[in-house]
């Protein structure tokens, strides 16, 4: 049954290389059913293949080639089937499958249509690779395909210059992480010879051998891997910028599945990360502070997918604290859960902008609920979920996060509660804000507005029931007990592939904690209720912007402006140091100056070749005389 | 076989009867003594000797006489455009070089120090003639006469070596020269003479500081002839030198290894860097066949355990690459009225796209630039001299050869560069189908040895 999953990432590959090669002539309905449907056939193998790991089979190494073998040093390209890598693909190609339908609809007038759908594919493919990679190395050749293929969808606009700079600058602060990556891997491997997840952690010998400083290196170095993708301080600049690609992508990639691969890859390692301590630490207050930060920017911000940007930057923050704190399974279930509605939202917000005509800014829209039913209704439905309304999907993981965080240290635990409230209020904003009130466009945009097609409208449909009940996979103790039903069955299911947390809370606290962060929630969203729905407030237009708090935020804490000053105009100009001085002047100098010895040399060297014989002679018997007195 | 050898002589000299045969019987001849080698190769367990053990045909020798053979062959056909088909000059031409190659194939075989001295005579004196050869040109004239007065001298003092080694030793065999050596109990009187033949060699081969009258006599002699100095020549005074070495000294002393060492830094550093400066590319040729020799020299320095097959292939190679710029450069200065500076290839690509497409494989081979053979070439001396740990010598080979990249590339560069209102040039359909095959071969050869790691000889 494993050997099935080399099916999977092969249909994508199929697709992309199909359309690229041949699609040439074919009518867009049909690329957009291919592209879709070698999504859906990897997603019904991807069932298959979840169901044989739910009913409790082994995990298994598929080897599909012989890949790198370098002396002691072996590669096989080879796909690890785990409950961690089993439940990855269902929810990448399902949701891939969903984003992929929709993209039919929203990039149907698209003249780049099929080229878009093939990146997609690619994609797909390359996500796939990451997650069923059954070492590092495998593992990064994924990571960096997903790297290229964000770069190219981001870019995909590359007639307008901002898109190509937002491709760019994710692609080199990328870079910048996968460093970390590997200068984390040649460590593991210099000090195990493996970087095999076998060897490294399923048999779990091979990693106890190193010295805890080295480990702490190693962990805080794939750290810094993760968050490069998955965009945490500092490394988080480039995720709001790549809003630029079109909207589908900013869905598959940038919110439910290639920014959560630093997530994959420290709970894939959570053996490494589970006895170290300092590498842990590090990463829930990188993970906190990028939450808050987050969190707060996205309060002040009149892009609708820039509010969703920032708010799965602080997302991704808060489902690292989880990590941190040793609670790997509830990070992957946040994960999940995050998976269904951010990329709900998104393609929600997509089908706002569809409508609107392009616009993305909250300020012109307004009372759009009337003109665009589903998309209000499931939207909503993504917001509730988001905020963390009891029995929505993402009530349940944050609560389970938040609960952690309870137990290990009340700092975070606080911090946390902010976020979930400053979450709540900045969505409810957005979301009054874009269905609520009058409309604000023009009046030509008010005659355009129209319900998106069905294409994209039951992909919404189906992700709004999963952010309904995509909670119930983790439901805590309390309410599981209650209900009946299967409590904490994702941890279960995870529990072979990844480091368990010992929680001993009561189920008197356990119901506290979550009362609390329903309190929260609803007093959040009622507070924006007031403001923006019952006093109709409206969000201030740029040069309104008085208190600097409001400045700050609305300028995401100048964080590219710091990073303007402190880094790029030194090494701008330190490359213009280099460029007109040690290169022409230094380096061209000493080049060129090689050159002209040797011709120099050559013009001494000549003058012996005058000609004369009896110099000639001469010399043949100097260096003879030369050659016997050496003896 | 020395049946054959003898035929290709007798013919030669015989021919003045019927000259317009003369070139397909020569070639004959020539496959016949190919095909002979090929037959009689691995045949013999023991090598068979001829003249009373004289000469000695092992594997080494046959090795050499296919190369002989091969790079001859190729230098008649490429050459045979060159002369009248009814003129007398050509037929003498044609026996002398006949000759010289017959004292190659004694080179390649001797077994005793009188038919070394022998072969290279036979080598050498048809050269005098041939290097004076354009009897009209007194540049041709001051060649001949220089490399006779300057080949006397080397010969005499090879002569010399010869006669102390046999004062020391009571005999002419190199076996028995070689088991006296191996006691390590051998006289001053010895190690003289073994160092007054390297010098003799090293003269004949053209390494410094006995080099110099290696550039004027290549440039004084008509092409044709520097062509077939650089190439066979020097492959068969190699193919001596390296089984004396081998055979007689195989663990020559320290100082010797020394005196060799040397000699090929300043080879290298001289001939390499005064190329920079040439404006004649005839002249820059033959540096370049001087640095070769450097490489060369390689092989023989490190014949106590460096095989007899890396020396073959790099002596057939370079002959190849050789012999084609030569031909070229003899094809293109002809047409421009003599002119053979870097200004009369310009636009070469233009007027005979086959011309410069072989010459710039050859250049490229020369300068030692994978897929070609020159590369493995160079690639086995470096690999020789690291295994004996001669690592400055290593690093000195390297630099040089990033020079003589440079004035190769010079060369090409000028034969890519476009001119205005350039005739076509026109070649022979024989030549144009010379140049492709020794090109086809350069690249052929590299893959064939690098897939076969070379023939064991």
């Amino acid at each position: 049954m494993e050997k099935l999953v080399t099916l999977v990432p092969l249909f994508p590959l199929a697709g992309f290389l199909y359309i690229i090669f041949f699609g040439k002539g074919f009518s867009k309905g049909f690329i957009g059913t291919l592209a879709s449907s070698t999504i859906l056939l990897s997603f019904i193998v991807s069932v298959l293949v979840f169901t044989t790991q739910m009913h409790g089979a082994h995990p298994a190494v598929v080897k599909v080639f012989d890949w790198i073998t370098a002396g002691s040093f072996k590669v096989d390209f080879s796909f690890l089937v785990d409950p961690l890598s089993s439940i990855y693909l269902l929810f990448i190609t399902g949701v891939g499958f969903l984003i992929h339908v929709y993209s039919t609809g929203y990039m149907h007038d698209d003249e780049g249509f099929s080229r878009f759908m093939a990146y997609l594919n690619l994609f797909v493919f390359f996500m796939l690779i990451l997650v069923l990679g059954d070492s590092y190395v495998t593992m990064f050749v994924g990571w960096e395909g997903v790297g290229v293929c964000s770069f190219m969808l981001i870019g995909f606009w590359y007639k307008d210059m901002k898109n190509n700079d937002a491709a760019k600058k994710a692609f080199i602060v990328n870079r910048i992480g996968d460093l970390g990556l590997i200068i984390g891997m040649c460590l593991l491997f210099a000090y195990t010879g493996t970087l095999k997840f076998d060897d490294l952690f399923i048999s779990g010998s091979d990693i106890s051998g190193i010295p805890g400083g080295v480990a702490t290196a190693i962990g805080i170095s794939l750290f810094i891997g993760a968050m490069g993708k998955s965009a945490q301080i500092p490394l988080h600049t480039w995720l709001p910028d790549a809003m630029a690609g079109p909207t589908p992508v900013s869905a598959l990639i940038h919110a439910a599945t290639m920014v959560t691969a630093g997530i994959y890859m420290v709970a894939r390692s959570s053996e490494l990360y589970a006895f170290n301590e300092v590498a842990s630490q590090v990463i829930v207050w990188a993970g906190i502070l990028t939450s808050i930060l987050g969190a707060t920017i996205a309060l002040t911000q009149n892009d609708i997918k820039k509010v969703l940007a920032y708010s799965t930057v602080s997302q991704l923050g808060l489902m690292f604290v989880a990590l941190g704190m040793g609670a790997y399974s509830t990070a992957v279930f946040h994960v999940i859960t995050h998976a269904f509605f951010k990329a709900l939202l998104f393609l929600g917000s997509g089908s706002v902008i569809h409508g609107m005509g392009g616009e993305q800014d909250i300020r012109r829209m307004g009372g759009l609920k009337k003109h665009m039913p589903v998309t209000h209704l499931t939207f909503l439905i993504g917001t509730i979920a988001i905020a963390g309304v009891f029995p929505f999907a993402g009530f349940f993981s944050k609560d389970q996060i938040v609960a952690v965080a309870f137990e290990e240290n009340k700092i975070v635990f606080i911090l946390s509660l902010i976020v979930s409230a400053c979450t709540a209020f900045y969505m409810f904003r957005l979301y009054f804000l874009t269905f609520h009130g009058k409309f604000r466009g023009t009046h030509e945009q008010e005659h355009h507005l129209h319900e998106s097609p069905k294409s994209m409208t039951i992909p919404l449909v189906i992700l709004a029931a999963l952010s309904v009940v995509g909670g119930f996979i983790g439901l805590p103790h309390a309410v599981g007990e209650e209900m009946g039903m299967h409590w904490h069955w994702l941890d279960h299911f995870l529990q072979d592939a990844v480091v368990m947390p010992s929680m001993h809370m009561t189920m008197g606290t356990e119901l506290l904690l979550m009362v609390i962060a329903t309190v929260v929630a609803l007093s959040s969203i009622a507070y924006a209720w007031s403001i923006y729905k019952k006093r109709g407030v409206l969000a201030d237009e740029d040069k309104d912007m008085k208190s600097s708090a409001q400045k700050l935020l609305y300028n995401k804490y100048w964080i590219d402006e710091i990073y303007d000053t402190i880094i790029r105009k030194p090494v701008d100009r330190i490359s213009d140091f280099f460029g007109k001085f040690m290169e022409p002047k230094l380096i061209d100098g000493l080049v060129e100056g090689t050159g002209s010895l040797t011709k120099a040399t050559g013009g001494i060297f000549r003058m012996l070749q005058s000609g004369s014989l009896s110099l000639y002679i001469f010399v043949f018997i100097i260096g003879l005389i030369a050659i016997l007195l050496s003896l | 076989m020395i049946i054959s050898l003898l035929g290709i002589v007798i013919l030669a000299v015989d021919l003045i009867k019927m000259r317009k045969l003369v070139l397909p019987v020569t070639i004959a001849g020539l496959i016949a003594l190919l095909g002979s080698c090929i037959m009689d190769w691995g045949h013999h367990e023991v090598p068979f000797a001829q003249y009373g053990g004289m000469l000695l045909f092992d594997n080494y020798a046959l090795g050499f006489t296919m190369v002989f053979s091969v790079l001859a062959i190729f230098w008649f056909l490429m050459t045979s455009d060159q002369y009248e088909p009814t003129s007398s000059k050509k037929t003498d031409l044609y026996a002398l070089s006949i000759f010289s190659i017959c004292g190659a194939v004694v080179l390649s075989s001797y077994s005793s120090m009188v038919m070394l001295f022998l072969g290279v005579e036979i080598l050498s004196i048809p050269l005098y003639v041939l290097a004076a050869s354009d009897r009209k040109n007194i540049l041709s004239n001051e060649a001949g006469f220089k490399y006779f007065f300057l080949g006397s001298l080397a010969s005499a003092v090879m002569l010399f070596g010869i006669a102390l080694i046999y004062g020391a030793t009571g005999t002419f065999d190199l076996q028995t020269i070689a088991t006296t050596f191996a006691t390590g109990n051998y006289s001053g009187l010895m190690l003289t003479g073994c160092i007054l033949i390297l010098t003799g060699f090293a003269f004949k081969v053209s390494v410094a500081p006995f080099h110099l009258w290696a550039p004027d006599v290549y440039q004084g002699a008509p092409t044709t002839i520097t062509a077939f100095m650089a190439t066979i020549v020097k492959a068969a005074a190699f193919a001596g030198m390296y089984r004396l070495f081998a055979t007689s000294f195989p663990n020559h002393p320290q100082v010797v290894t020394s005196i060799m060492a040397v000699m090929i830094a300043l080879t290298l550093i001289l001939s390499n860097i005064t190329a920079v400066t040439q404006t004649s590319s005839k002249r820059l040729l033959a540096y370049s066949s001087l640095s070769h020799a450097g490489y060369m020299l390689g092989f023989v320095m490190m014949s106590g355990n460096a095989p007899a097959k890396y020396l073959m292939f790099y002596t057939l190679t370079y002959g190849i690459a050789s012999m084609t710029s030569f031909s070229i450069l003899q094809h293109v200065s002809s047409i421009q009225g003599g002119d053979d500076s870097r200004e009369a290839f310009k636009g070469l690509v233009k007027r005979n796209p086959v011309m410069a497409g072989a010459m710039t494989v050859s250049l490229l081979s020369m300068a030692g630039i994978p897929p070609l053979s020159g590369f493995l070439g160079k690639y086995y001396a470096i690999t020789q001299l690291l295994s004996g740990d001669y690592l400055a010598l290593v690093i000195i080979m390297i630099l040089t050869s990033a020079i003589a990249a440079y004035y190769y590339l010079r060369l090409i560069a000028a034969m890519f560069t476009p001119i205005e209102n350039a005739g076509r040039i026109m070649t022979g359909g024989l030549q144009r189908g010379m140049y492709i095959v020794l090109t086809l071969l350069l690249l052929v050869t590299f893959f064939a040895a690098s897939l076969l790691e070379l023939i064991e000889v």
